[in-house]
């Protein structure tokens, strides 16, 4: 309708509306971004593990003095474990799951073709490892007791037979036939037989951002191996339902058992990643929270410059409702404004969003921002403009048409 | 004058408390958040040693095998044996070498229960290149070093956990099995960052015992909390294998205080490598390099991306705040044009009002800069429970505190200079005909 002399009247007093326009364009940019930035936060800490998470927690076991025979020290740590009730299986591991220290390492297809690009996470297991991960073997078989090694803990030599899971596998046999293939370990010609190929399981590193393991997130070899340093750790699966009491029970099993250690660090697993996504969670939240505050301010800004345009052109409105405007023309005057002022807001601001995640792919490597971030972020916009200047318009509206027969 | 604008800007306040109170709000707000990003920012990107930073270093030489890798950048840590061959050299007035590790405590109180602590292995001179504080006692003596004397650093928190905080220095603790004699406790000492072992964390506390170097052969403490890397496709069986092997674990670092010092100890490391060429190592090319503190910083990337980004975004919200005063100062203004009207035409100067008004803005500034201030506290208490380990980032110091508020009376004045200039171009005539 009347959009050409709004518009002209825009122009005229145009300090206020530039300053709500600015506004619009960097909240635009900000909460954009900043919405881009907590999905991709939130995509990272719904990734799967593989691994039973919500039944599973993890010990450390410290012995005081020196212990005589680590070995038999396991097993026997291993036996009260399992009998406890409510528990599934237990496995002395090379670290936690995804808890970021441990053993890195690369193997590969061919004799002699020493390459780093094969790097993958090592985790030991003994024979009851996969039962305890919750991880089936999709081919090929487990390991047996017999297999099963004690070696030291900087002991970086290479079993006989090997389980890796199904990522690993692809990625060294892409054809999908790794099951009885052979690999090989650095210069070492001695061949290193799979005997079997796992669920995915993510890997040691997977609360990391490097761009080289980005790929690599469940690239895992399982060597049938138990060690000791001067701790160890300890996975126990239990029965869904039964974890807080095994928790509970385990540090006095074990002291019971051998009482000259400390037993600390009885995380569950899922306690274990909300620490590996402590910092994607707090960014996420302190985000939202600059989300918040932003969006209140911009609409507060809003709302104070239509309530002074109203007071300022009090005598105005009233001249025109004399002259025959209804009611709901004054409304619409105001909302027709608030558009306009918008508008230039927004397209000022679509550079400002990308001009921003521009700098942050070229900076920091982060990914383009693309598909409906930037049209859902206009639509907000205009809607909450629409909200905010609602309330000063319906006051314009009320104004009576005598004021325009008064003098000031 | 001052005083007497003072007062008309409390006048002014008073009559629009609605107005004011949003435009205190505004800045508070945004100096709020920009503050707590600011802070945790600083601390992140702090000189940790800001008055020998320039002259401290860490080196790394490159003794991978020829194996293809992309990176051009060599291990971050020095094998045992090099670390052991270049600690005889007498070019740097003080060379470090150090690792951390874990091993359980004992205490000869029978009432204390053994703990877990973290142990670190150093040369003697750890404690004078990074100016450790002694609570009591002094560093071992490079002869304790030489002699394998079982002596021991303790930190204030291991020294408050085993005797109480009392001074214990002649008393002994056993460590992984061995018995120390206790030279000294350090004082609270935390570096931020972490510098010389950015392994377990740039922002962690420092704490727990030192022990000389000179006894690690014998004692088999693998390091922990940090990477080991091999790089020879054979290893050796053993801890005694293990230290001869090409493995890298070991943080290094050397004081050069003169030009002619660093020249000296670049060529020295080259040298070096091409003489260990000779023996059949170091099959890459020569790719020596060396890094003073700050250097060392950066390259290890030790402010957290995420925060360089929210700090992006924390300016943008500050600017939101700032135009949005502006424009509650401009409507404000627009309301006083009869007062303006009348101080001019009673003879009051452009320059006058100027003032008059640009006190005003500060006063809002330094209002919204106490608000802000208190707001960032919460912040920063806020980034405390959401992050681990972040308590050293989170405490404001005075030069904070004087940013915020510099930063918050920058933000008002600036906010009030389009208001203020606008006002002090009325022609006072036309406001003044109707009243």
């Amino acid at each position: 309708m009347e959009i050409q002399p709004i518009f002209n009247a825009l122009v005229r007093n145009r300090t206020g509306a530039m300053l709500i326009a600015l506004q619009i364009a960097l909240t635009l940019a900000v909460v954009v971004n900043a919405v881009f930035i907590i999905n991709q936060k939130l995509a990272r800490m719904e990734r799967p593990v593989g691994i039973d998470k919500d039944n599973i927690f993890t010990l450390r076991t410290t012995s005081i003095d020196e212990l005589e025979n680590r070995e038999t020290f396991l097993q026997a740590d291993m036996d009260v474990i399992r009998a406890i009730p409510g528990v599934i299986s237990a496995t002395p591991v090379l670290t936690t799951p995804q808890g970021g220290g441990t053993r890195v390492d690369g193997y590969h297809a061919e004799q002699g073709g020493y390459d780093f690009a094969q790097l993958v996470n090592i985790n030991y297991v003994d024979h009851m490892g996969f039962e305890a991960l919750g991880l089936k073997i999709v081919e090929g078989r487990n390991f047996t007791p017999q297999e099963i090694r004690y070696v030291a803990r900087n002991d970086d030599s290479v079993p006989e037979n090997i389980i890796l899971t199904e990522d690993y596998a692809n990625r060294l046999f892409p054809e999908g036939d790794a099951l009885g293939k052979n690999l090989y370990y650095g210069d070492n010609d001695r061949p290193i037989k799979i005997i079997g190929i796992a669920e995915n399981m993510a890997a040691g590193w997977f609360g990391a951002n490097s761009p080289v393991v980005a790929d690599k997130m469940y690239d895992m070899v399982f060597h049938p191996y138990i060690t000791y340093g001067n701790s160890a750790w300890y996975l126990i699966r239990t029965e869904p339902g039964a974890q807080n009491e095994v928790m509970l029970k385990v540090e006095d099993v074990l002291v019971e058992r051998f009482p000259e250690r400390l037993v600390d660090n009885i995380r569950s697993q899922n306690d274990l990643l909300s620490r590996v996504y402590a910092s994607d969670k707090a960014l996420a939240i302190i985000l939202s929270t600059v989300i918040v505050l932003l969006i209140g301010i911009t609409s507060l800004g809003v709302v104070g410059l239509a309530n002074s345009s109203v007071s300022q052109r009090h005598k105005q409105i009233g001249t025109r409702r004399a002259l025959g405007a209804q009611k709901a023309d004054v409304i619409s005057y105001f909302l027709i404004e608030n558009f306009i002022v918008t508008t230039f807001g927004i397209i000022a601001g679509i550079f400002l969003t990308y001009g921003f995640n521009y700098w942050l792919v070229t900076e920091f490597a982060q990914p383009k921002l693309e598909g409906y971030y930037v049209p859902l972020g206009v639509i907000l916009l205009l809607l909450l403009g629409q909200l905010a200047v609602f309330m000063p318009a319906l006051k314009a509206s009320s104004i009576s048409p005598a004021v325009a027969t008064r003098s000031i | 004058m001052f005083l007497y604008n003072l007062h008309l800007a409390w006048l002014s306040i008073k009559r629009t408390p609605v107005l004011s109170a949003l435009m205190v709000s505004a800045i508070a707000i945004g100096i709020a958040i920009c503050m707590t990003i600011i802070t945790v920012y600083k601390l992140m990107a702090n000189d940790p040693i800001p008055h020998k930073s320039n002259i401290i270093f860490t080196q790394t030489i490159d003794l991978r095998s020829a194996s293809p890798d992309d990176d051009p950048n060599g291990p971050d840590h020095m094998s045992y044996q090099d670390a052991q061959n270049l600690l005889k050299s007498d070019i740097p007035s003080k060379i470090s070498v150090h690792y951390q590790t874990v091993a359980v405590i004992k205490s000869e109180d029978e009432s204390v229960r053994p703990f877990r602590s973290r142990v670190r292995p150093v040369t003697a001179d750890f404690f004078s290149l990074f100016e450790t504080p002694f609570l009591f006692g002094n560093q071992w003596t490079a002869d304790d070093e030489d002699s394998l004397q079982q002596v021991v650093v303790i930190s204030r928190a291991l020294n408050l956990r085993l005797f109480g905080g009392i001074n214990s220095i002649g008393q002994q603790i056993q460590v992984a099995g061995r018995f120390y004699k206790i030279v000294g406790v350090l004082d609270d000492w935390t570096p931020t960052p972490r510098f010389f072992e950015l392994d377990g964390g740039a922002f962690s506390e420092t704490e727990g015992a030192f022990i000389p170097f000179s006894l690690v052969p014998a004692l088999e403490l693998r390091k922990s909390g940090g990477s080991t890397v091999c790089h020879a496709s054979e290893t050796k069986e053993g801890w005694q294998g293990f230290l001869t092997d090409e493995c890298t674990w070991l943080h290094m670092w050397v004081q050069l205080d003169t030009q002619e010092q660093q020249e000296q100890w670049k060529e020295h490391l080259d040298n070096y490598v091409k003489q260990q060429k000779e023996l059949g190592r170091f099959p890459r090319e020569l790719n020596n390099r060396l890094h003073s503190v700050m250097q060392w910083l950066e390259f290890k990337r030790v402010v957290n991306n995420d925060y360089i980004m929210l700090l992006g975004l924390a300016f943008m919200f500050l600017g939101v705040c700032l135009f949005n005063t502006v424009g509650l100062m401009l409507s404000q203004s627009l309301r006083r044009r009869g007062e303006v009207s009348v101080r001019r035409a009673l003879g009051g100067s452009k320059l006058t009002l100027f003032y008059q008004h640009m006190v005003e803005a500060s006063v809002i500034g330094l209002a919204g800069g106490a608000l802000g201030l208190v707001l960032a506290q919460a912040g920063l208490a806020g980034v405390r429970s959401l992050y681990r380990g972040f308590d050293l980032l989170t405490q404001m110091n005075w030069q904070l505190i004087a940013i915020t508020f510099g930063l918050s009376i920058l933000s008002s004045l600036l906010a009030g200079l389009l208001p203020t200039w606008r006002i002090c171009q009325l022609a006072p005539a036309q406001y003044l005909k109707t009243q």
